[in-house]
Order: structure tokens, then C-alpha cells, then sequence
């Protein structure tokens, strides 16, 4: 309850009232035996002042007037639970006795002044007015205190809701925003000024967000309209120039360059628009079976591995899947099988899926070409003869990173070169593993 | 392909637009160019299209708007091919919504252009409809016949829905999962179901013929080829 901002009001309520209630009850109950102890001080007074006068005319100090009450000249006749605890604090005018007996005491004094002459007991324990009643008013207040208890109950949950209500409809409201549903308008008329100004605070916020959000879609709208549209014209006009049958094999080779690199670029126009947006990268409901994906991702780089002497080879089962969407798991191959047909030498891509349930993209390279693995996967590194930009890997490292993946690249340092797309633990590595853990192949 | 189409490309790019005008009238087709949507409007009520590829970021008029003002002016449905950059699901819904009939994402490969506005221009031709030509294959979906090359082909049930997988995606390649997918649904036969009724299919589809139809690609799908 203590976790809620409404149960911390409740106990902080109860804890006050049980504080006060004891405090007073206390004090209460300190009045209350103050006032009997001042009574019976009162009538030893005037019974010592009466004695005191009848010993000045008959020179002896005669009866008390109440049977309770006795006087002592010396302490050898006081009764035995009083007089050695007179005479350990002889200025103490109140002692507790035996079998409930309770005194009250005070000094008569000698004529001339010095030591007391008598002392005047009483023993007062049938006259105790506070001590038979106690049980009585430990009751009563006992029930006062849980009237109070109750009360204070109340309030607090009163005062919680009327606290807790704008701050839920705000964690409510913040819960489910979308910039663009309108501000927390019934929290901002009703919630106190606190709420009212985290409300304004979040409001300014969504406005922000929802600026932000049109500005993105209206950056990755014309970026992918002022993108996409060059791009179309060039691999159109390409694709029809390679249907002349009478090209000579320079041009020939040249324009399927052309076309090749256009290809290249539309996966990295794809790849930096998803990272842009949002929503193409939130992981779906049920992973996302990846025979089908490769299967796509090699058939739209079929051009590009043919160019490249690679052809693919498959050891994915069909119930192989992985915690991301098809679009991501779709780019990101895209990218790393891109990656493959510029740097791989001429062979085998070997596709396969670990025994731990990741997904190895495995090609040789040529000896004495195989890059710094702790740099590949930075924006911007190159390697040598490498016709790109240094985003490929880069691109992809991020998306996976974003898409609840982890990309590794492993390599063993002289020809063989992996990427491993794994459901994500930790931030991306990138690690030199044994030859052994890299050419086994599991299924 | 049979038949010349006439098409209305409206495309504000003016090297785009005759990059498709030029693949258009390469392949027999007679080819429109208007720059801006109230140009591209004007000339599809004046002369409507058998195909309209249709940008969607236009001056003047955009091409959602342009599209929505054709199905509510013009006098017949022209099939509406909306060639754009916008790659999102929304953008694709509001595309449809608007009344498209299909969209297509640049760039795009000339092949797949082409036969999406033939498909488009055969879905609403009467009679033709269930009449898919490859070269010279052709499958008749209502009567459930294959010919090639006029002459009939006898094949089996699953080798004729294989064939009508690849032949609707065509020019596409079908990725195995696909064509698996397709015939079977998601609950397909444990052993590879594929190898046996696709060799029963180039048996029929193939062997009797100079030119094979059917390709391979390597570990991962199909496509059809077209023989002539």
C-alpha cells in the first residue's frame, strides 16, 4: 500500500494520529494523578497547619483528625514498607507501599525551626480516586483513540484521492500518449497547481513530440520521394539499356555496375528511413519465422551474388525464428549479404542457425583482406577497395540494436568472416572467435 | 505482350516520366506524360487511360486527391497503378483508400511495371479476366486449363496451383516458404513437399518443349520465364 502515493498519505495520517492520541493521553493521564496527588497535599497541609497550632497550646502533638492519617515522631514507628524508604529520601513526600498501601507524607516542623519534629503519614490507598478508575479510562481511551484513528483513516483516503485522482488521469493520459490526441484538458481544470503544472509541463512536451514526429515524417516522406525517384530513373534507364543486345562488354559491364550499386543504395535508403522511423522497428507480438525472410533477402540480392560468383547455401530450419520484425530482419540481411557481394571472395555464403538459436551469415574472404573487426561496424570506417561508405554494417548494427537484437561479427582472422544476428542480451560486440566455434555448424 | 495499352503516366519528374514513356513505347504500349496532378486529371477525363500510374507528390493537385477526383468524375474505372516513394502502411492504406488499385514502390524493376499494368488493364477487360498469358503459356483460371504453345498440359492439382502461384507473381520470383505457404497454408507437409510435385510440373510444363519455363533459384525459390 506504502507504494502508492495514496497509501503513503493513509499511513503517514495514522502514524500522526496514533503520535498525538498517545501524546495526550499521556498528559492526560499525568493531570489527572497531578491533581489527586495536589489534593491529598492540600488536606496534609491543613492537617499538619491544625496540628501545629495545638501543639504550640498543648506543648505534644495531639490525633489527626482522619483516621488515615498518623503521626510519627520518630521513624522506628512508621510502617515497615514506609520508614526505610523515608530514610533513603527523607525530601520525598509520596511512596509506594506493600499490598497496594500508597503514603503520602510531610514533615511537621519543630517549634524553633531544623529537623522535622513528627512527620504526618497518610496512607491513602482507599482514597485513591484515579487508580480504581483506570481500567475504565484506559477504555474509553483506547476508543477515542481508534474514533481518531478512524477519522484520520478518512481523511487521508479523502485527501489521497482527491491528490492521487489528477496525478493517475495524468499517468493515465501519459501512459497512452500519442501526439496526437489533444492536451490533458480535464486534468488541467481539475488537478491542483502541482498537477496542473506537471499537466502543462507534459502538454509542452507532447506539443514538442508531435512537432518532432511531423517533422520526421515530413523529412522521411521527401527524403524518401527525393531518394527514390533519381534513384528509379536510374535503374529503369539502365535495365532497358542492358537489353540491347548489341552493347559492347565494357559498356555492358559498366552499366550492370550501375545497376548493382543502385541496388546497393536503395537497401541503404531503406535501412536509414527505418532507422528514422519509429514504429517499423518495435518487435511484433510472435517472432518472426526467418526461412521465408532469407529466402526473400537472397532472391532480391540474386543479381548482386551472381555478380559476385557467390551463390548461398541454406541450413535453416523452417521453425527457425527470431524476436524481430520481418522489415528489420529484411533490411539488416540485405545490408549484410550486400556487405558480402562487395568483400567475400567468390564461393559460398553459408547461412545457418547456431545451436543457441542465432543466426550465422558466414563467407571466406580473401587471404590478407580481412578488416579490423573492432572498427567494422563504426559509421564511416571503409575497408580498402570497398566501393561504399562504411555505413552497411553500421546501418545494420544500429537497426539491430534498436529492434531488441544483437549483431556480432566474428572472424578468425584470416579467412573466414561472420556476422551473428542473435535475439539481444547486451549492446553490440564484436569479437574474435576461435576457427572452431566459427566453422562448426549446428543445427 | 499482346496488345498495345494506352497509359497516362502522371509524374512530376520529368526524367522519370520519360524514362517510363520510353520503356512504355519500347514494349508496344502508347505512353501520356503529365507533369503536374490537374494537367494529369484534365487529360484521364478527356481520354481516359486503359492504365493511369500515378504519382502520389504532385504540384498543383497530389495524387491521392487527383485519384479521388477521378473515381468521382470519370464515367468509367480506370485502373489506377499509384507508382510512388511513400513505403508506409499508412501511406499505402490511404492509397487504397483514395482508389487505387495497386501500388508499386520505387524503384521498381521495369518487368514488374510492365506486368502490373497489364494485369491491371486485364482485370477489367470482360471475358478476360480469368486469362493469365506467360509468353506463350496460357492458364485459364475459370476452367482450370493450361495451354502451351496451344497445346494442352495435363497436370496434376498441386502442380497446377504451383504453377498458378508463379504465374500470378510473375514476373516475380516465389520464394519456396512462399509457394509452400500458398499451397499448403501454415501447416505444410513435414518431408520437402516441393521436390516432388515440381519435378512432376516440368515434366508437363518443360520437357516436351525447346525452352524451359521454369526456374530454379538456387536453395531459395522459383520464377517463371516467359518463352516468347
Amino acid at each position: 500500500m506504502t507504494a502508492t502515493l495514496r497509501g503513503r498519505i493513509v499511513v503517514s495520517f495514522v502514524a500522526f494520529a496514533l503520535v498525538v492520541a498517545a501524546i495526550f493521553g499521556l498528559a492526560g493521564a499525568a493531570v489527572l494523578y497531578s491533581a489527586e496527588d495536589r489534593f491529598f497535599e492540600t488536606l496534609l497541609a491543613e492537617e499538619a497547619a491544625a496540628l501545629a497550632s495545638r501543639a504550640r497550646v498543648t506543648g505534644a502533638w495531639a490525633a489527626p483528625r482522619h483516621d488515615w492519617m498518623t503521626v510519627h515522631v520518630t521513624r522506628a514507628t512508621m510502617p515497615p514498607d514506609l520508614a526505610p524508604q523515608l530514610a533513603a529520601a527523607p525530601r520525598r513526600v509520596e511512596f509506594t507501599g506493600a499490598q497496594g498501601r500508597h503514603y503520602h507524607v510531610r514533615a511537621l516542623p519543630a517549634p524553633g525551626g531544623g529537623a522535622p519534629a513528627a512527620w504526618l503519614v497518610a496512607e491513602v490507598s482507599e482514597r485513591l480516586v484515579i487508580r480504581p478508575l483506570r481500567r475504565t479510562i484506559a477504555i474509553r481511551w483506547a476508543i477515542m483513540e481508534a474514533a481518531i484513528v478512524a477519522l484520520a483513516i478518512g481523511l487521508a483516503l479523502a485527501i489521497g484521492r482527491r491528490v492521487a485522482r489528477p496525478l493517475s488521469q495524468l499517468a493515465a493520459s501519459v501512459r497512452a500518449l500519442d501526439p496526437a490526441l489533444p492536451a490533458h484538458a480535464a486534468v488541467l481544470r481539475t488537478g491542483d497547481r502541482e498537477v496542473r503544472l506537471v499537466a502543462t509541463a507534459l502538454d509542452e512536451l507532447r506539443t514538442r513530440v508531435a512537432a518532432f514526429v511531423e517533422r520526421e515524417q515530413a523529412f522521411t516522406r521527401d527524403a524518401s520521394h527525393e531518394l527514390r525517384t533519381p534513384l528509379s530513373v536510374i535503374r529503369s534507364s539502365t535495365a532497358r539499356a542492358l537489353e540491347d543486345d548489341t552493347l559492347a562488354d565494357g559498356t555492358r559491364r559498366t552499366l550492370e555496375r550501375v545497376l548493382r550499386s543502385a541496388e546497393q543504395l536503395e537497401v541503404t535508403i531503406r535501412s536509414l528511413l527505418a532507422l528514422a522511423r519509429e514504429g517499423e522497428l518495435a518487435a511484433p507480438d510472435t517472432p518472426t519465422a526467418l526461412r521465408p525472410v532469407i529466402e526473400e533477402a537472397v532472391l532480391e540480392q540474386g543479381g548482386a551474388l551472381d555478380a559476385a560468383a557467390l551463390t548461398v547455401e541454406l541450413d535453416v530450419p523452417r521453425g527457425a525464428t527470431l524476436p524481430a520484425s520481418a522489415a528489420v530482419l529484411r533490411i539488416v540481411l540485405a545490408n549484410v549479404l550486400g556487405n558480402a557481394c562487395v568483400h567475400a571472395a567468390p564461393g559460398v555464403v553459408h547461412v545457418r542457425v547456431a545451436g543457441d538459436g542465432a543466426l550465422v551469415i558466414e563467407n571466406a574472404v580473401s587471404p590478407g583482406t580481412m578488416p579490423d573487426v573492432d572498427t567494422l561496424a563504426e559509421p564511416g570506417v571503409r575497408r580498402e577497395h570497398s566501393p561504399g561508405y562504411g555505413l552497411g554494417l553500421a546501418i545494420a548494427t544500429r537497426l539491430c540494436a534498436r529492434s531488441g537484437l544483437s549483431l556480432d561479427i566474428r572472424t578468425d582472422r584470416r579467412t573466414t568472416f561472420a556476422v551473428r544476428i542473435a535475439a539481444a542480451r547486451r549492446d553490440v560486440r564484436t569479437s574474435h572467435a576461435g576457427t572452431s566455434d566459427l566453422l562448426t555448424r549446428t543445427r | 505482350m499482346p496488345g498495345g495499352l494506352h497509359v497516362l503516366v502522371v509524374e512530376d519528374s520529368r526524367a522519370l516520366g520519360e524514362s517510363i514513356r520510353e520503356l512504355l513505347t519500347s514494349h508496344g504500349h502508347r505512353a501520356d506524360l503529365a507533369a503536374d496532378g490537374r494537367a494529369g486529371l484534365q487529360m484521364a477525363l478527356a481520354e481516359p487511360p486503359d492504365v493511369l500510374v500515378l504519382d502520389l507528390s504532385l504540384p498543383g493537385m497530389d495524387g491521392l486527391r487527383l485519384c479521388a477526383r477521378l473515381r468521382a468524375e470519370c464515367d468509367r474505372h480506370v485502373p489506377v497503378l499509384m507508382l510512388t516513394a511513400r513505403d508506409t502502411l499508412p501511406d499505402k492504406l490511404a492509397g487504397f483508400e483514395a482508389g487505387a488499385d495497386d501500388y508499386l514502390l520505387k524503384p521498381f524493376a521495369n518487368e514488374e511495371l510492365l506486368a502490373r499494368c497489364h494485369a491491371l488493364s486485364q482485370r477489367h477487360r470482360a471475358g478476360q479476366a480469368h486469362l493469365l498469358r506467360i509468353g506463350t503459356l496460357v492458364i485459364d483460371r475459370r476452367e482450370g486449363t493450361v495451354t502451351r504453345a496451344g497445346r494442352p498440359l495435363a497436370l496434376r492439382q498441386t502442380a497446377r496451383q504451383l504453377l498458378l502461384v508463379l504465374a500470378e507473381a510473375w514476373p516475380r520470383a516465389v520464394t519456396r516458404s512462399e509457394l509452400v505457404r500458398r499451397v499448403w497454408g501454415d501447416d505444410p507437409p513435414e518431408s520437402d513437399p516441393l521436390r516432388t510435385h515440381l519435378y512432376g510440373l516440368r515434366q508437363v510444363l518443360d520437357k516436351p518443349f525447346a525452352t524451359p519455363m521454369l526456374v530454379t533459384i538456387h536453395e531459395v525459390g522459383f520464377r517463371l520465364q516467359a518463352d516468347a
